[in-house]
């Protein structure tokens, strides 16, 4: 079942490609992907370019992917590990959603980050005291990481 | 040419000598450190440091180096530092306070209230007396009918109203009914079906079944005793290698258990011990027979890959055995299994409400496909499942020609069926057949049918007084407060029940009988430490609905303590497949 499901999602994907997105096996092993994000024009992360691992787990789409940064961001709810807090990864996650949507709600998690439920909290402060600090750091971060 | 050999061979030696202790530092291409040993071959991370005392590296047969520990007299395949030494120390230290605080747990576990609570004071009923034999064992002579049992008679469930136990001149017990006028041999507390159906519909009645159960184990014992000698330290082994080579009529007699080295005479408290130690072992995750339903959830199930033990079948067999033996010498285990394990061994078939306790994303999942048009979705499914073994992810078809039919909304009942079924029995499907065999060749089947999975469960656990202080403080609320009148209400209703109900309303919330060790602090819920939970939800002619995974009792706000407690006992005593006799 996973496996025609994934193939599917990669022949969607070709044919139909989410925006500032991409992503398609690694390898041989449909069940790794590599993706890429660049980053959203109005968020301190545009110019760079993020790049995610994804792993399907054999109970897919009854479990969800486990998708994590490869590219270090400055986000208050992507850690250096690059886990990304999102609940439709975990608790919300329903077999109706692919791997399209899920990059999509990435991208807006980027353009707008949810500082109430904040994986890092050290970030979500300054993200909420001192956006324009927090612009700065993501920036650099960006320069530095993801270009 | 003897002579040069000698040489080459001297000098091998002088090179091996030279060579063990010669290790090379190289610095990988992400600037990371590692060291390579040439004598073997191989990379670590670690610094390589000497032995520690006491210990010694040797080669095997196919020349694969290996360390032995002369303090402890073990091997093991990982070189040894000072730091996993001392991180092996401290975990056996902690593993023994564990193990001393389980013990304890284990001991405090009763399910016939016999331990003085009730005992005390009351006297024997008339025409009864208490024996000693000449072993120092209890027993209990009733004159009236001339008979002897072990059982304390005040324990044992009373007759039924209307029914008289009465002797032939032959000696033999027979049991009248006056309200129907009949007699018969069978204790009407044990096998009598059609006694028994008419009590199965109301609560209350778990105390007869048992006695029922318990006079069944009576009637089947045979004469004698099988001795059973193990040593502590590899009590696993011995133990099985005694199960299995006895005939399963030998482990209904008396147990005579004797831990060698130590002197004791069994009159059952070294078969607790036994029962204890053996099924700590036996189920622990780390034999990979068995494993934990998920992170935290601590009840066991069968382990999908436990054929990395080639053996593993006629194990499965040996733990059947003794799990039955547990239930029929009425001795207990360390720990349990999930509720639908205990149903499929009552040979009761698993629905999709039962995977919300072993697999809440598995069953998140399905409901939404029951709840949801999948038609409008495009989720390309079909009738066929993927399972993952060892990294090798193989497809099985849910039903002939399965990989070739699309799940649709209209046939999506059927898949939600089959794919609840297959996610219970995946993979394990030759371990659970060779576990019945040997329960059953102990406990048959048909003994249990007046029981559902709740029931074996407490059989098999145990039952422990219930701290309702300490639940009660460490319970959060969730549109209520604690001075909320349905909550008042609903300790009440805790506190005026019986600690069996209390356990019955455990069950219902965290889908465990078992306290947690530590008390209800130590509530695990799918993401960790969760504290139990009462949450307003519904009106007020709903059901109580309780969230295993999640600790969490749905209470809707009732009118009156009357309407709250009518609606408690509804959901908690709805023992679902038990009714459809």
């Amino acid at each position: 079942m996973a496996l025609k499901r994934i193939t599917k999602e990669l022949q969607d994907l070709g044919r139909d490609p989410p925006a500032q997105c991409s992503a398609g096996p690694v390898g041989d092993d449909m069940f790794h992907w590599q993706a890429t994000i660049m980053g959203p024009p109005d968020s301190p992360y545009a110019g760079g370019i993020f790049f995610l691992n994804i792993h399907f787990p054999s109970d897919y789409p009854f479990k969800p992917p486990k998708i994590s940064f490869t590219t270090r961001i400055y986000h208050p709810n992507i850690n250096s590990n690059g886990s990304i807090c999102l609940d439709i990864l975990r608790s919300q996650w329903s077999p109706a959603l692919t791997i399209s949507k899920v990059l999509l709600s990435i991208c807006s998690l980027l353009c707008d980050p949810n500082p109430d439920d904040p994986l890092v909290p050290d970030i979500a402060r300054v993200y909420k005291t001192d956006r324009s600090k927090y612009n700065t750091s993501a920036k650099e971060f960006t320069e530095k990481y993801a270009s | 040419m003897l002579i040069p050999n000698f040489i080459s061979v001297c000098a091998l030696n002088l090179l091996c000598i030279i060579t063990v202790e010669r290790w090379e530092e190289r610095t990988d291409p992400y600037g990371r450190h590692y060291y390579v040993d040439h004598n073997t071959r191989t990379t670590t991370w670690e610094r390589p440091e000497p032995l520690p005392s006491g210990w010694e590296r040797r080669h095997d047969q196919y020349n694969r180096p290996y360390y032995v520990d002369h303090n402890t007299r073990t091997t093991t395949w990982h070189r040894p530092t000072s730091e996993s030494i001392r991180t092996f120390q401290q975990w056996q230290e902690r593993r023994q306070q564990n193990q001393d605080v389980r013990r304890q747990n284990y001991q405090q576990r009763y399910l016939i209230p016999s331990s003085g609570i009730q005992v005390v004071g009351r006297d024997l009923p008339p025409g009864w007396e208490r024996r000693i034999d000449h072993n120092g064992r209890v027993y209990f002579v009733d004159h009236n009918t001339k008979t002897t049992q072990w059982e304390d008679p005040r324990t044992l469930a009373p007759l039924p109203p209307s029914w008289e136990k009465k002797v032939t001149d032959q000696g033999i017990v027979y049991f009248i009914d006056h309200s129907t006028k009949t007699t018969t041999y069978t204790d009407p507390r044990t096998g009598a079906p059609r006694y028994l159906k008419c009590f199965s519909s109301y609560q209350g009645n778990f105390d007869w079944r048992l006695a029922g159960f318990r006079q069944m184990c009576q009637d089947s014992a045979l004469p004698g005793h099988t001795k059973i000698a193990i040593s502590r330290n590899t009590i696993f082994e011995d133990s099985y290698n005694a199960i299995i080579s006895l005939k399963p009529y030998d482990l209904r007699k008396r147990l005579y258990i004797m831990f060698k080295g130590e002197d004791g005479l069994d009159y059952g408290g070294l078969a607790r011990e036994w029962f204890f130690q053996l099924s700590h072992e036996m189920l622990n995750p780390m034999y990979c027979l068995f494993e934990y339903a998920n992170q935290n959830n601590y009840s066991l199930q069968i382990n999908a890959a436990s054929s990395v033990n080639p053996d593993h079948l006629k194990y499965f067999k040996f733990v059947g055995r003794v799990i039955a033996m547990a239930l029929y010498h009425g001795k207990f285990i360390d720990n349990g299994f999930t509720l639908p394990f205990y149903k499929r061994l009552l040979n009761r078939g698993v629905s999709i409400n039962d995977l919300e306790q072993v697999d809440p994303e598995f069953y998140n999942s399905l409901n939404w496909i029951k709840d949801n048009n999948i038609d409008e979705c495009d989720m390309e499914m079909f009738f066929t499942a993927d399972m993952e073994i060892f990294g090798e992810i193989k497809t099985y078809e849910l039903k002939t020609g399965g990989s070739d039919i699309k799940v649709t909304d209209e046939n999506k009942e059927e898949y939600i069926n089959l794919m609840s079924h297959w996610r219970f029995t995946r993979g394990v499907e030759d371990q659970t057949k060779a576990f019945m065999e040997g329960f059953y060749e102990v406990v048959p089947l048909r003994w249990l049918e007046f029981f559902n999975e709740k029931e074996l469960e407490m059989m098999l656990c145990g039952m422990q007084e219930i701290d309702v202080d300490d639940w009660q403080q460490n319970t959060v609320y969730k549109h209520y407060t604690k001075n909320s009148k349905q909550v008042m209400w609903f300790w009440q209703f805790v506190r005026d029940r019986k600690n069996e109900q209390r356990i019955r309303l455990l069950q219902f919330i965290t889908g465990t009988c078992r306290v947690p060790i530590g008390g209800f602090s130590h509530l695990m819920g799918s993401n960790g430490p969760q504290k139990f939970c009462i949450e307003k939800v519904g009106k007020e002619s709903w059901l109580p609905r309780s969230h295993t995974c999640f600790n969490r009792l749905d209470l809707p706000p009732y009118k009156s303590y009357d309407q709250l407690v009518e609606k408690l006992n509804f959901a908690i005593e709805e023992t679902e497949g038990f009714g459809n006799e």
